[in-house]
């Protein structure tokens, strides 16, 4: 299993929530969720972060109980939920299109859940005004949903489902229905309310940044796998395994040999450049493998003079910039054909080791990076 | 307690009573709509103390579909002629006991006679009401073409190539229907109308029908009503209630048509719509008094007066409108009426025959 | 700019006209001569009630009408309930054995031809009745059900096309806070497709009214409809009875739409004070 235990360390003194033991879910033979093993911690806000069609929704769709495991376990608080209808589930999720029903006022869809909880009248009223105000709308109590804008739609989405005191609150895409500007400040507003309920989450979106502010961890899903777990950091500078690396964020990533496999450091070898890539750490090994060795763009420094050290440069010519305002991406290509991303930080409008001219298309280049930057990918 | 089962008992027996009521005292009719006078029903409910349902069809075939598949529920059907004589042969009727009806002898018997050949010894309908199969013209366009003398009473303006061509550009029609207008053809021709030979067929019936096939401009049962009314065609062979319904209509439109309709000299088919009692139908004796109400000279006076066309009691015709009698076009001068014939039913060769020939006379143009 | 999106051009408001005269001048032709004195259609003799009061005393026209009204009731609100029932098993319930047969022989009733309907099913009441005795005799019970058959294919298809729009997520958000499967359709499904369910009541309805060949077939004594008594009239010439009838038909659907107008604008004002409220307050 390439799931990785790193991420684990933070939480050892944790109680487990949930439990995922061994799920797997076929659709006429295909896979959809093959064999995946998780706990979710008392209290965090755990993210399933992978492209469409990862597994992701069925995974979350399965602990909601709309689909049922075709083998394996779920537990919560340690009880199988395995054979329990989602009606009968202390688990609520709040829907991508957030599934307000367009019949009843803000009130109504609240009191709906409620009214499966067998609570007296003033009790129930109680808990209504309580989880509108936890969300802020209460002045829209009486309002019907296509009175709304988005952003208090989901607000009342996110008010129906915490109104049940779920044990684990589901969050199916949360954001994928705002626009961009709206879904940073909402994004923020969703953990403030998570934690002050202080509901265990568990969150499903395809969407990195939207994960890595929510989220305390993340667990990155691919092929109906979970290929890495950890906090958002981790994820991003320790990627296990090549798909991680490739799908958070951008990287390079060369293909070459081992050569060198020291305690302290070791060394690849790559067509790729003309000088060995070296890390200042050991790696468990063997010499001649075949490996893999990731640098993130924003980790290298590009010259037009050829740095002074043996390791960790390449040459190549610029291809392409891409202006982004605070940086520019540049598209350099090395000698042998391979396309290689810088980002270079526009802090003065001027590139590193160059007084008077910037560094423009077709020029000849040298890119280098510290032994500490990049990661070895070995699957 | 008691009150309850008095009650039960109390439901019991006016459910009872109706039952008994429904079985005995009901009559069924399936007729066409407002094809009955208005007092009809009323008098014959209040003379016998039967409950007349009266429904009402769109089509024979329609009614041929509900009498082959049985149960119709209905005690007295109107099909017309030529559908009666093929549900005779399916066994879809009952025998009439003659010993109930005593106003058959009412009926004429020169119709009786022709009819018998649809029903044999006239044993399982008697017929209502009838009508001819003639010719219906636009009076000023067809003097127009063939000259303000020209005697429009023949056969002739539809069948003779030369006097068609003449009205051809005024328009005329004919009943889509092979089986009514072969026999006419036959008639018109001096052969026997009900003759089924297909050698006749072949080389004398399809030869005149040939001859004027580019000068006809649709053949179609219904269309013709409102075309003659407009003036949209002149010449259209017909059925007479149609018609004289075109008659009307462009009278009371006051367009300057002016149509006729004529029953040619040389004779012309005839059709009756036939009352008849369903193998399966409840109120037999009910049915027999209705159908014996119905040969009553002054009920079908009264019947006449109201749809305007003939009847099959000839002791009615004193009390009918003179309006009505004395139309040649509703009720044939003797002379005329001696040469209507009705129409065979085709064995089924023939038939296939006659059809074979009218599909392609039809694509022919 | 806003002028020139808002202002329609002469031409657009005479298409706009020419469509709506199309439409409706037939419908203003027919309610027009309905006061005509004369029998016939084209000719104006002067204004008269007295078709109207012909009407009234026709019983076998009024009780025709009244025959229809009471069929076009009962098979709109059964169809509604079947056709409902198997949108929700073809639309819902998932892939199971047989799905695309059971959605093609769901539509299939739209296709056929009403006279191989009419007939068959003419066909099925006489062997049920050899075989079980059951229907004893054909009438207004043999029309409502075969309307009802044909009926629920239109209007399976009117609330499956909503089901299939309505966002599958609101059924599961409602599982998810508690409710079983009935509650979530009794509660949910059903009140959100509810304008589906009478869009399709009242294409049923009028279906059922305008119904002849099926009704036809499967009519027995004492159950004519209106459209059998129009149709069989042909033979002797309509009178201006039907005009009359169906003015005060075109009259009644208009006033019942009116209604349904009111009520819904008056719900809407309603509606527009509340929200002006909450965000008043």
């Amino acid at each position: 299993m390439p799931q990785e235990q790193s991420g684990q360390k933070p939480e050892k003194n944790k109680r487990v929530k949930l439990e995922i033991r061994q799920v797997s879910k076929e659709f006429d033979g295909f896979k959809a969720v093959n064999d995946v093993s998780l706990d979710i911690y008392q209290g965090e806000i755990f993210a399933l972060l992978g492209a469409s069609g990862c597994g992701k929704s069925t995974l979350l769709r399965m602990l909601a109980g709309f689909e049922s495991p075709t083998s394996g376990e779920i537990l919560l608080d340690g009880v199988s939920l395995n054979g329990v209808p989602a009606y009968e589930r202390p688990i609520n999720m709040m829907f991508q299109s957030y599934a307000l029903f367009p019949h009843m006022t803000v009130e109504q869809n609240i009191a709906f859940g409620l009214k499966y909880n067998k609570l007296s009248k003033p009790a129930m009223q109680a808990k209504i005004e309580e989880a509108l105000s936890l969300v802020q709308m209460s002045a829209y109590a009486k309002r019907k949903p296509h009175q709304l804008s988005g952003g208090q739609q989901q607000r009342v989405a996110l008010a129906r489902s915490l109104a049940k005191e779920p044990k684990l609150l589901l969050l199916d895409e949360p954001m994928g229905a705002l626009d961009k500007k709206l879904r940073t400040q909402m994004q923020l507003e969703i953990v403030d309310i998570i934690e002050a309920v202080g509901v265990t989450c568990v969150m499903v979106t395809h969407d990195q940044e939207e994960a890595m502010t929510m989220a305390s961890r993340v667990g990155i899903m691919d092929a109906g796998v979970i290929r890495q777990v950890g906090a958002p950091y981790e994820v991003y500078e320790q990627p296990n395994c090549r798909m991680t690396a490739e799908f958070i964020g951008s990287v390079n990533i060369f293909d070459g040999k081992l050569t060198v496999d020291e305690a302290d450091h070791v060394e690849i070898t790559t067509p790729d450049c003309d000088k060995p890539l070296r890390m200042a750490h050991g790696i468990s090994g063997s010499l001649g493998m075949d490996i893999g060795y990731a640098i993130r763009p924003e980790k290298v420094m590009v010259s037009r003079h050829e740095p002074d050290q043996p390791h960790n440069v390449a040459r190549g010519k610029v291809m392409d910039i891409a202006y982004l305002g605070s940086h520019s991406i540049l598209h350099i290509e090395l000698p042998s054909g391979k396309k290689f991303q810088a980002s270079v930080a526009n802090s003065d409008r001027k590139v590193v080791g160059d007084d008077e001219d910037r560094i423009t298309w077709n020029d000849e280049v040298y890119i280098s990076w510290g032994e500490r930057s990049g990661v070895v990918l070995t699957s | 307690m008691k009150t309850l089962t008095k009650l039960a008992l109390a439901a019991s027996v006016s459910l009872a009573s109706t039952m008994t009521l429904a079985a005995d005292k009901t009559l069924n009719v399936y007729n066409w709509s407002d094809y009955i006078a208005e007092d009809t029903l009323p008098t014959f409910e209040k003379e016998t103390g039967v409950k007349v349902t009266y429904d009402v069809f769109d089509s024979n075939d329609v009614l041929e579909a509900k009498l082959l598949s049985g149960k119709t529920g209905y005690d007295v059907v109107v099909p017309s002629s030529t559908f009666l004589a093929r549900q005779i042969k399916a066994g879809v009727f009952q025998k009439l006991d003659m010993s109930k009806l005593p106003n058959h002898k009412n009926l004429d018997p020169a119709m009786m006679a022709k009819l018998a050949e649809l029903d044999p010894g006239n044993a399982y309908a008697v017929p209502y009401l009838w009508g001819t199969t003639g010719i219906g013209i636009n009076v000023a366009k067809v003097k127009e073409r063939l000259g303000e003398d020209f005697p429009v009473d023949t056969w002739d303006i539809v069948f003779k190539p030369e006097l068609a061509a003449k009205l051809a550009d005024c328009g005329i029609t004919v009943l889509d229907a092979y089986d009514e207008v072969v026999p006419t053809v036959l008639n018109y021709i001096g052969e026997d109308p009900k003759s089924q030979d297909q050698k006749v067929l072949k080389k004398k019936v399809a030869p005149v029908l040939d001859a004027i096939r580019p000068y006809v401009r649709y053949f179609h049962s219904s269309q013709y009503i409102n075309d003659l009314a407009n003036g949209d065609v002149c010449v259209s062979i017909g059925w007479s209630g149609d018609i004289l319904q075109a008659v009307d209509r462009a009278a009371e439109a006051d367009n300057g048509v002016e149509v006729a309709y004529i029953i040619p000299k040389e004779g012309a088919g005839l059709w009756f719509d036939m009352l008849a009692i369903p193998k399966d139908a409840g109120s037999v004796d009910e049915a027999h008094k209705f159908l014996n109400y119905l040969m009553d000279p002054k009920v079908m006076a009264g019947v006449s007066n109201y749809v305007w066309y003939p009847n099959a009691v000839p002791a009615s015709k004193p009390m009918i409108d003179e309006e009505i009698t004395s139309d040649p076009a509703i009720y044939p001068t003797p002379e005329v009426e001696a040469k209507l014939f009705t129409f065979p039913v085709y064995e089924p060769k023939f038939d296939r025959a006659g059809t074979r020939m009218w599909t392609a006379l039809k694509a022919g143009k | 700019m806003a002028n020139t999106q808002t202002k329609a051009g002469w031409p657009s408001w005479l298409i706009l006209g020419l469509g709506f005269l199309f439409l409706y001048l037939p419908i203003f032709v027919l309610m027009f001569y309905s006061f005509n004195e004369s029998r016939l259609v084209t000719v104006w003799a002067g204004f008269s009630t007295k078709w109207y009061g012909e009407l009234f005393r026709d019983d076998q026209m009024m009780g025709a009408v009244w025959m229809s009204l009471k069929i076009a009731f009962l098979s709109a609100t059964m169809a509604v309930a079947l056709g409902t029932m198997a949108s929700v098993a073809l639309v819902r319930f998932g892939r199971f054995r047989g799905k695309t047969v059971f959605t093609a022989m769901m539509t299939a009733p739209l296709v056929m031809p009403e006279v191989i309907t009419g007939l068959s099913l003419l066909l099925l009441f006489v062997t049920l009745a050899q075989m079980i005795g059951w229907p004893a005799e054909r009438g207004m019970l043999t029309i409502w059900i075969a309307h009802t058959t044909f009926n629920m294919a239109y209007v399976a298809v009117v609330v499956s096309a909503r089901l299939r729009e309505l966002d599958k997520s609101l059924e599961e958000a409602a599982m998810d806070l508690g409710a079983n499967r009935l509650a979530v359709f009794f509660k949910v499904t059903l009140p959100i497709v509810a304008p589906a369910l009478f869009s399709g009541w009242l294409l049923a309805f009028t279906l059922s009214l305008d119904d002849l060949v099926i009704a036809s077939f499967v009519s027995g004594p004492g159950s004519t409809t209106l459209p059998m008594v129009v149709f069989s009239s042909v033979r002797l010439g309509v009178s201006p009875k039907i005009n009359a009838l169906a003015t005060i038909l075109v009259l009644s659907v208009a006033a019942v739409s009116l209604l349904g107008w009111w009520l819904m604008r008056r719900k809407e004002l309603q509606r527009q004070k509340e929200m002006r409220a909450a965000y008043a307050s």
